[in-house]
C-alpha cells in the first residue's frame, strides 16, 4: 500500500461522506413531502488489483415498499368509490327526511291527511278548504324538489365522469412521458429518483379514480392495468372517451343510448355492474350512481306520485268528474298516463280547478271537480272519501320495492326506509374501506423519512468525514516528511 | 439498512387522524345533547323508519280528528240545548191548553192561543239558531235558516184549512200538511238533507243529522201551530171549535214531547260517543308522542358518559402530541 493510494482512499471517503450528507439533507428537507420515498446511498468497497482503494458510490435507491403501495392504491380507490356512493345516499336520505321533521315528505303527507280530515268536519269553511289546497300543493312541491335534487345528482355525476376521464387521459400521458424520461436518465447514468417520485404521485392520482395495478418492466419502466385487467399503459397509454350530456332528463339512459358510455381507444368498455371491468373505484361508482342508483330513486318517487294520483282519481272518490278527466292531482294538468311514468314526481301538480289563484274554486274540493255549481256547505261526502282514499291500503302498480299493499304514508315510509337501509350499508362499507386505507397509509408513511434516524446518520457522516480528513492529513504529513529528508 | 424506523409523517398522520375522529365525536355528542334528538335517526332505527312514520302520521291525523270531535261536541251540545229550549217552550203550554179545553171559558181559550202564537215565534227562532256560522237544524245547507217565519207558516196553514168545519178535520189537515212532501217540507223547511255522520276518531263516526224536518220536531210544530190557530182571527175555522182544537193540540204537543225526548236521547248517545272519542284521542296523542320521543330522543346520561370518555381521549392525544414534538434528536444535538 502506497501513500498515494491512502490519499486516494481518504479522498473517496471524503466524497462519499459528502454525498451521504447530500442525500441526508435531501431526506430531511423532504421529511414532510407526501409521496417522497426516502433515498439511500449505495456504497461498496472499491478495489484495484489485489488491494482496496477506498469506497465507491454505486447509486441512490428509493426506499419504497411496492407491495404496500399497491395495496394502498387499491384500498384508496375502493374507499373513494364507496364514499361517492354513500355520500349520495346520505344526501338522498336527508332530502326525503324523517317523519318527525316538519318539512319531510312523510310529514307533508300526514299534514295533507290531517287537513282533509279537518275540512271534512267543517266542509263549509273556506279556510279549511284553503288549508287542504296549501297542504296538497306543499306535497307536490316537495316531490318536485326531491325529483330536481335527484336529477341534479345525476347531472353532477355525468359531469364528474367527464372530468375524471380527462384527468385519466392526462395522467396516463404524463406517466408515459415520465417513463421515457426515466429511461433516458438511466441510460446516461443520471439520478432519476425525483422523476420516479413524480411518476408515483401521478399513478396515485390515477388510483384515486380507478383501482390500478403497477407492473415493473425493464429499465425502471412501469405498465399499468386496472384491477379488472384492462390495460391502461403498456408502452403507450390508452385513450378514454366520454361525451358529457348537457341536460339530463329522467327518461334518458345509457341503455337507450341517450347517455354516453365509456370507451377505451374507441372500444366501448362496460361500466356495469359496479366494480366489473373498471374495478371498484370512483369512476365506476359515478357510473353506478348515474345509471342505477339515481334512476332507482327516481322510479320509487315516481311510483309514489303515481300512487297519489291514482288514489285520488278513483271514480268512487269523485263521481262528478268525467271519465278520463284529470283528478285532484295531475301530470302537469293532464290525467295520468301509465306508460309515461318516468319523471312523474317532477311533473305532479295540484288540479287548478281547486286553486282560487289559478281561476279555480275551493268549493270543488267539497262538491267534486265536475260539479257545475257549489252545493250545500255541509256536504262532506267527497272530503271523507278523499281522506279514506289516502289512508286506504292498496297495491302499488310500480316502483322498485317488493310488491305489497300499503297506504300512501306507508309507501312513502317504505321508500325512505329502503333508502336509509341502503345508506347505512354503504356507510359501513365506506368506514371499513377508510379504516383499511388509513392503516395502509400509516404503514407506508412509517417507512418514510425519520428525522431522528437521519440525524443519527448525520453524526456518523460527520465522524467519518473527520476520520477521512485525519487520514488525508496524516498521509500529507508523511509525504512532507519524505520530501523534507 | 433494514433498521426499524418510524417516518415523521406516520406519527403526525396517526395523531391527526385520531384528533379529527375525536373532534367529530365531540361534534355529534354536542349536537345530540343540545337538540335532544339523535343525530342519525336512520342509524338509531336500523333504517326501519316505518314505525316512526306511522306514529308521526297517527299524531297528525289524530290532531285532525280531535279538532273534528271538538267541533262535533260543540254542535251536539248546542243542538241539545236548542231541543231542550223547544221542549220547555212547548211543555208549559200543555197544561193551560188542557185546562182551557175543560173549563169552557172563551177568553181563557183565546189567551192560551195567543200564548201559543208567541211560543211558536220563539220555537221557530230556536230552530234557526246558528252556532259558529253553522245553522243547527238546516242539515247540509249550513248557511241558510232552517225554517220560514211564523207568519208565512200560519198563512200557509190558513190556506190549507179553508173549508174545514170541525177541529178534528182541521187537526187532520194540519197533520197531513206537515207530513206531505209538498207541505211543510216544500213550503216551510229551508234546509237541506241531514248532515252525514262526522268522523271524530279514526274508527268513530257519529250521527249529528238533526234537522227541522225531523218527525219529532214536526210533531211538536203540529201541536204548536194548531194551538196558535185558536186565537187566530183570520182562521177559517169556526170559533166554537176552539175548545176542541185546544184539546187536540194539547194531545199533539204531548205526542211531540215524547218524540222530542227520543230525539234528544239519540243525540245524547252521539254526545257520549264524541266524549269517549275525545278522551281516547287525547290518550292516543300522548302515547304517540311518547312513542316518537322514545324512538328519536337522545340519552343524556349515556351522552354525558361518552363525552367524558372522548374528552379524556382527546386530552391524552394532545398530551402525547406535545410530548412527542419535544422528543426529537435534533433538539439534543447542540
Amino acid at each position: 500500500m502506497s501513500i498515494s493510494s491512502a490519499l486516494s482512499s481518504a479522498f473517496s471517503g471524503l466524497s462519499a461522506a459528502s454525498r451521504m450528507a447530500e442525500v441526508t439533507a435531501s431526506n430531511v428537507s423532504n421529511a414532510l413531502t407526501e409521496g417522497y420515498a426516502r433515498r439511500e446511498l449505495q456504497l461498496s468497497a472499491r478495489s484495484l488489483g489485489k488491494t482496496g482503494v477506498g469506497v465507491a458510490v454505486t447509486g441512490v435507491t428509493r426506499q419504497i415498499d411496492t407491495l404496500l403501495l399497491q395495496d394502498l392504491r387499491l384500498a384508496s380507490a375502493s374507499q373513494g368509490g364507496r364514499a361517492t356512493t354513500s355520500d349520495f345516499l346520505a344526501r338522498m336520505e336527508t332530502a326525503l327526511g324523517t317523519a318527525d321533521q316538519a318539512g319531510s315528505l312523510s310529514a307533508r303527507i300526514a299534514t295533507f291527511e290531517r287537513t282533509v280530515i279537518e275540512a271534512a268536519a267543517r266542509p263549509e269553511a273556506d279556510a279549511r278548504l284553503a288549508t287542504v289546497v296549501d297542504a296538497a300543493r306543499s306535497l307536490t312541491q316537495s316531490m318536485g324538489e326531491i325529483s330536481t335534487l335527484i336529477q341534479t345528482e345525476r347531472q353532477a355525476a355525468d359531469t364528474k365522469i367527464a372530468g375524471d376521464a380527462r384527468l385519466l387521459n392526462d395522467a396516463l400521458t404524463g406517466v408515459a412521458e415520465l417513463n421515457t424520461r426515466i429511461r433516458a436518465f438511466a441510460s446516461t447514468g443520471r439520478d432519476a429518483t425525483a422523476l420516479m417520485d413524480q411518476r408515483q404521485q401521478m399513478v396515485d392520482s390515477i388510483a384515486a379514480i380507478i383501482p390500478v395495478r403497477e407492473i415493473a418492466r425493464e429499465h425502471d419502466q412501469i405498465a399499468l392495468y386496472t384491477a379488472g385487467g384492462t390495460s391502461l399503459l403498456e408502452g403507450r397509454p390508452v385513450q378514454f372517451g366520454f361525451t358529457p350530456t348537457g341536460l339530463i332528463t329522467p327518461d334518458m339512459s345509457l341503455a337507450a343510448g341517450s347517455l354516453s358510455g365509456l370507451t377505451v381507444n374507441g372500444q366501448p368498455l362496460s361500466t356495469a355492474p359496479a366494480g366489473g371491468r373498471l374495478g371498484e373505484g370512483r369512476l365506476s361508482a359515478l357510473f353506478e350512481l348515474r345509471d342505477a342508483l339515481v334512476p332507482e330513486a327516481q322510479a320509487n318517487l315516481d311510483a309514489l306520485a303515481r300512487d297519489l294520483i291514482e288514489r285520488v282519481s278513483a271514480p268512487a272518490v269523485d263521481p262528478t268528474r268525467a271519465p278520463g278527466a284529470p283528478g285532484l292531482f295531475t301530470d302537469q294538468g293532464m290525467a295520468l298516463d301509465p306508460l309515461d311514468e318516468v319523471g312523474l314526481a317532477g311533473r305532479i301538480q295540484l288540479n287548478v280547478l281547486v286553486v282560487p289563484e289559478a281561476g279555480g274554486a275551493l268549493w270543488r274540493l267539497r262538491d267534486g271537480l265536475g260539479a257545475a255549481v257549489a252545493g250545500p256547505g255541509g256536504f262532506s261526502e267527497r272530503l271523507t272519501a278523499l281522506a279514506g282514499s289516502l289512508s286506504a291500503v292498496r297495491l302499488q302498480a310500480s316502483g322498485g320495492l317488493s310488491p305489497g299493499a300499503r297506504s300512501l304514508s306507508g309507501f312513502a315510509s317504505e321508500i325512505a326506509s329502503a333508502q336509509s337501509v341502503r345508506r347505512l350499508g354503504a356507510e359501513a362499507g365506506t368506514a371499513f374501506a377508510a379504516a383499511r386505507s388509513d392503516a395502509l397509509r400509516a404503514e407506508l408513511l412509517r417507512a418514510g423519512v425519520d428525522t431522528d434516524e437521519e440525524m443519527q446518520n448525520l453524526l456518523l457522516i460527520e465522524q467519518a468525514y473527520a476520520a477521512n480528513a485525519k487520514v488525508f492529513q496524516t498521509a500529507d504529513d508523511m509525504i512532507q516528511i519524505l520530501l523534507g529528508m | 439498512m433494514t433498521l426499524v424506523s418510524l417516518g415523521d409523517l406516520a406519527q403526525s398522520f396517526l395523531l391527526k387522524a385520531q384528533t379529527s375522529r375525536l373532534k367529530g365525536e365531540v361534534g355529534r355528542i354536542t349536537q345530540e345533547l343540545s337538540s335532544g334528538r339523535v343525530a342519525d335517526i336512520g342509524a338509531a332505527l336500523s333504517g326501519d323508519l316505518s314505525q316512526l312514520t306511522s306514529v308521526s302520521r297517527a299524531r297528525s291525523v289524530t290532531t285532525g280528528f280531535q279538532s273534528g270531535a271538538r267541533e262535533a261536541a260543540t254542535q251536539a251540545a248546542a243542538t241539545q240545548s236548542a231541543l231542550a229550549a223547544i221542549a220547555g217552550a212547548t211543555q208549559s203550554l200543555v197544561t193551560p191548553l188542557l185546562t182551557a179545553s175543560q173549563l169552557d171559558l172563551t177568553d181563557q181559550i183565546a189567551l192560551t192561543g195567543v200564548d201559543a202564537r208567541s211560543r211558536l215565534d220563539s220555537v221557530l227562532a230556536t230552530l234557526n239558531t246558528s252556532v259558529g256560522g253553522r245553522s243547527l237544524f238546516s242539515g247540509q245547507a249550513v248557511h241558510s235558516p232552517a225554517v220560514i217565519g211564523a207568519e208565512p207558516l200560519m198563512a200557509a196553514l190558513r190556506t190549507e184549512l179553508v173549508g174545514a168545519t170541525t177541529a178534528q178535520e182541521a187537526m187532520t189537515r194540519i197533520s197531513a200538511w206537515f207530513d206531505a212532501p209538498a207541505g211543510y217540507r216544500a213550503v216551510a223547511y229551508q234546509g237541506g238533507v241531514p248532515l252525514e255522520n262526522v268522523a271524530v276518531s279514526a274508527t268513530d263516526r257519529v250521527w249529528l243529522g238533526v234537522t227541522a224536518e225531523d218527525p219529532a220536531l214536526r210533531a211538536t210544530l203540529k201541536g204548536l201551530t194548531a194551538a196558535a190557530l185558536i186565537s187566530d182571527i183570520t182562521s177559517p175555522l169556526p170559533v166554537s171549535e176552539g175548545k176542541a182544537l185546544a184539546r187536540l193540540s194539547a194531545e199533539a204537543l204531548m205526542a211531540g214531547q215524547d218524540a222530542l225526548t227520543n230525539l234528544s236521547a239519540r243525540l245524547g248517545i252521539s254526545e257520549g260517543r264524541i266524549e269517549a272519542a275525545q278522551s281516547r284521542n287525547a290518550t292516543d296523542l300522548l302515547a304517540h308522542e311518547m312513542a316518537q320521543a322514545d324512538m328519536i330522543r337522545s340519552d343524556p346520561e349515556r351522552l354525558a358518559m361518552e363525552m367524558e370518555a372522548v374528552q379524556t381521549n382527546l386530552e391524552t392525544v394532545f398530551a402525547i402530541t406535545a410530548r412527542l414534538s419535544r422528543l426529537s434528536l435534533t433538539d439534543f444535538l447542540r
